[in-house]
């Protein structure tokens, strides 16, 4: 008889970590959580004969091992094969057209003039998403504005976030809405429990309570924010889960891998925001993937986990882990981080006391 | 430059993605549709005579080609024909009438880039899926056995002999649909009850004996190379005749496969025989292990095959392209 193989399908990608390991449904857009032995098991006869595995257990081992593989058969996420040579892993090359993939602005205190050197530039760096962000003012000549300029670009969508203010016409933003297209999402932030009455019936406009009036929301790590697909898991094998090929504008129009990183590599006001883009200095965070990151490399999640390079534990080492991670791959534990007591001197560093409170 | 040949209203992801890949490279592209050169757009005209050969068609040249359509025929004198006062008949002859036209006017078109590299040639994407079939057969593939018959009493023959039968349109698997209602040429399962019911003499269709599926294969052919990938449509009753019977809830396995080298030798000769440089192949593989060719779409979707496998089968396009526009 032929041997018989028990195969995770290729896109199900086995990750080990520390001391559990995933299985990574890059199709299906799940995460399922399995012992690391039996990962070890599944990578060992990926190419052999299951059953014949599974005798080198004991019977009690085996016994389980048999139950898992049920559960992986029943889950859709292996099958059994006599030709396993025939399905080969899935190639794990990862690229994309774009110079920029993504860019975040934060528009309260650009003018036109940079606007214009902003949409110029996303144009040719061919970039396809679009975060823009006003935290305390709402001009929406000036999103009028950015919007019109970006008509010969391939930006794929634009999100806005907006602070909510009473003296303020939703219709004014439904219209926006309509005009552009490009425009897929309205977050109005600092939406107050008394104004709750003036909701839209337009899906494209949101509202939320907690207000977004700096930086300092960004870098959560959440499962809820998970990836879980191919080019997420593919990408984060040489290059950084947030940063690759993104740009990101503050204020005060520095050019910066995003708006919260420190370090600035220019600004629009003097600088060619396309020459600096390409630079090597500025391409270097692009590659800390995720193995280079201290804990995360040892985590199981860190294939379809996002990431963050500004806000991390020891502000000092750039290969340090997110701060605002509560995920200790070693004891498998998610705690809630802004109460980790080892994470309180980064938080202070970071000076965001209130915005953690609150 | 590049070509870009597509009806106005077919837009879709991978075609997004092949443009997007192509502006990446920095080439030059332009578009062209049917629709830009018969009731709309440009002047152009083709002149012939005993001293003169001339085509006004296009401005540029273009060395290389990407075919993924011209036009659909529907659209021509849509006023005229709903405020004439005739009957049924008249009108749908002389839509056929057009259609025959705009096909002759077509290839003239497609005349003045005779010359350039073409992926795939225009000229190849029009064949029927019985005389594919006949072809894969004479090369050595296997096929699902199969009949055209207009008798009931020859598809009940067809039927008792050959157990599961389907039936599948000749020409394209296709969906159309205006306000009111869709309509589908597609791939159905036939069976005892449903011949019951047809008239003894019937619309000649075309039938094939149902193969039995461990997997189901598509290939997608390139210049030479396979990018194949096997879905899993067992799993689930709902796609057990056509997986285009989608289940969005949990969607089929599709993962990356490796066909044995001697069907790919065969295949690659189906397309030359084909003159066919690109297409989307489908194939069976049986529980007993054996290969069964169905068809092949010239113009085929690729973006389902090229996602999951992770082949960047848009990049390959592209650059294929590319390298024919020098
Ligand atoms: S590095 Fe951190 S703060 Fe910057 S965009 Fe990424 S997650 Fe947000
Ligand atoms: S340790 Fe936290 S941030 Fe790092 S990969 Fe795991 S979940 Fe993500």
């Amino acid at each position: 008889m032929n041997k018989k193989t028990f195969r995770l399908f290729a896109n199900c990608k086995l990750v080990k970590g520390a001391s559990l390991a995933t299985i990574c449904d890059l199709h299906r857009g799940k995460v399922y959580s399995v012992p690391l032995s039996l990962a070890e098991f599944l990578e060992k006869t990926k190419n052999e004969d299951t059953l014949e595995g599974i005798d080198s257990f004991s019977s009690e081992d085996q016994e389980t091992v048999l139950e898992y593989i049920d559960f992986l058969q029943e889950n859709e996420l292996g099958f059994w094969t006599d030709e396993s040579e025939r399905f080969p892993e899935l190639n794990m090359q990862w690229k994309s057209p774009e110079h920029i993939n993504n860019s975040i602005i934060e528009m309260d205190q650009l003018d036109q003039r940079d606007l214009k050197k902003i949409t110029t530039a996303l144009t040719s760096l061919l970039c396809k998403f679009v975060e823009l962000r006003f935290y305390k003012t709402i001009n929406l000549d000036k999103l009028d504005f950015f919007a019109k300029n970006c008509s010969d670009s391939v930006i794929r969508s634009i999100t806005v976030f907006i602070p909510y203010t009473s003296s303020f016409n939703i219709k004014d933003i439904e219209s926006l809405s309509v005009k552009y297209p490009r425009i897929v999402l309205f977050v109005l932030h600092s939406v107050k429990e008394k104004d709750i009455s003036s909701k839209s019936e337009n899906p494209k406009i949101k509202f939320i309570s907690k207000s977004i009036n700096n930086q300092s929301h960004c870098g959560i790590i959440d499962p809820k924010l998970f990836s879980i697909k191919i080019p997420v898991f593919t990408e984060s094998l040489k290059f950084n889960s947030c940063l690759n090929k993104k740009l990101g504008i503050d204020n005060e129009g520095n050019i910066k891998n995003c708006p919260s990183m420190s370090q600035s590599y220019g600004n629009i006001k003097t600088d060619d925001i396309e020459e600096v883009v390409q630079s090597k200095q500025f391409q270097k965070p692009w590659g800390i993937h995720k193995d280079l990151i201290d804990t995360c490399k040892d985590c199981e999640y860190r294939r379809v986990c996002t990431d963050c390079r500004a806000y991390v534990e020891y502000p000092e080492n750039k290969f340090s882990k997110p701060l605002k991670c509560g995920y200790d791959p070693h004891t498998n534990q998610w705690q809630d981080w802004s109460k980790n007591p080892l994470k309180q001197e980064a938080i202070k560093y970071y000076s965001f006391h209130e915005f953690v409170k609150s | 430059m590049i070509l870009i040949c597509k009806s106005h209203d077919e837009n879709n992801e991978s075609h997004e993605d092949v443009i997007d890949w192509l502006s990446y490279h920095n080439a030059k592209f332009d578009f062209l549709s049917g629709h830009d050169y018969y009731e709309n757009g440009n002047d152009w005209s083709i002149e012939l005579s005993n001293s003169k050969n001339e085509s006004s068609f296009f401005s540029q040249e273009y060395q290389s080609i990407w075919f993924r359509g011209f036009m659909r025929y529907r659209s021509h004198f849509k006023e005229t024909i709903n405020s004439l006062d005739s009957t049924n008949d008249n009108i749908a002859e002389l839509r056929w009438r057009l259609g025959q036209e705009t096909a002759k006017t077509n290839s003239q078109i497609f005349k003045s880039f005779e010359d350039s590299y073409q992926l795939p040639n225009p000229k190849s994407t029009k064949v029927d899926k019985f005389s594919i079939l006949r072809l894969a057969e004479k090369i050595g593939l296997q096929i699902p056995i199969s009949m055209i018959s207009n008798s009931r009493k020859k598809l009940l023959e067809f039927y008792k002999k050959h157990g599961d039968v389907i039936t599948k349109p000749l020409y394209e698997t296709v969906y159309f649909r205006d306000e009111s209602s869709a309509i589908f040429f597609k791939t159905d399962k036939i069976t005892e009850e449903s011949i019951k019911s047809l008239p003894e003499k019937f619309f000649p269709s075309f039938f094939q004996r149902y193969v039995e599926k461990d997997i189901e294969l598509r290939s997608f052919y390139l210049e030479g190379k396979f990018y194949t990938m096997a879905i899993f449509s067992q799993l689930d009753p709902q796609t057990k005749t056509d997986f285009r019977n989608y289940n969005t809830e949990k969607p089929n396995r599709n993962v990356p496969y490796l066909l044995p080298k001697e069907i790919e030798t065969k295949l690659r000769n189906l397309m030359k025989e084909l003159n066919l440089n690109t297409g989307s192949i489908d194939l069976i593989k049986t529980p007993d292990k054996r290969y069964v060719f169905l068809e092949v779409n010239p113009t085929g979707q690729f973006g389902f095959v090229s996602k999951p496998c992770n082949y960047y089968l848009e990049d390959e396009i592209a650059k294929t392209l590319i390298q024919h526009d020098q």
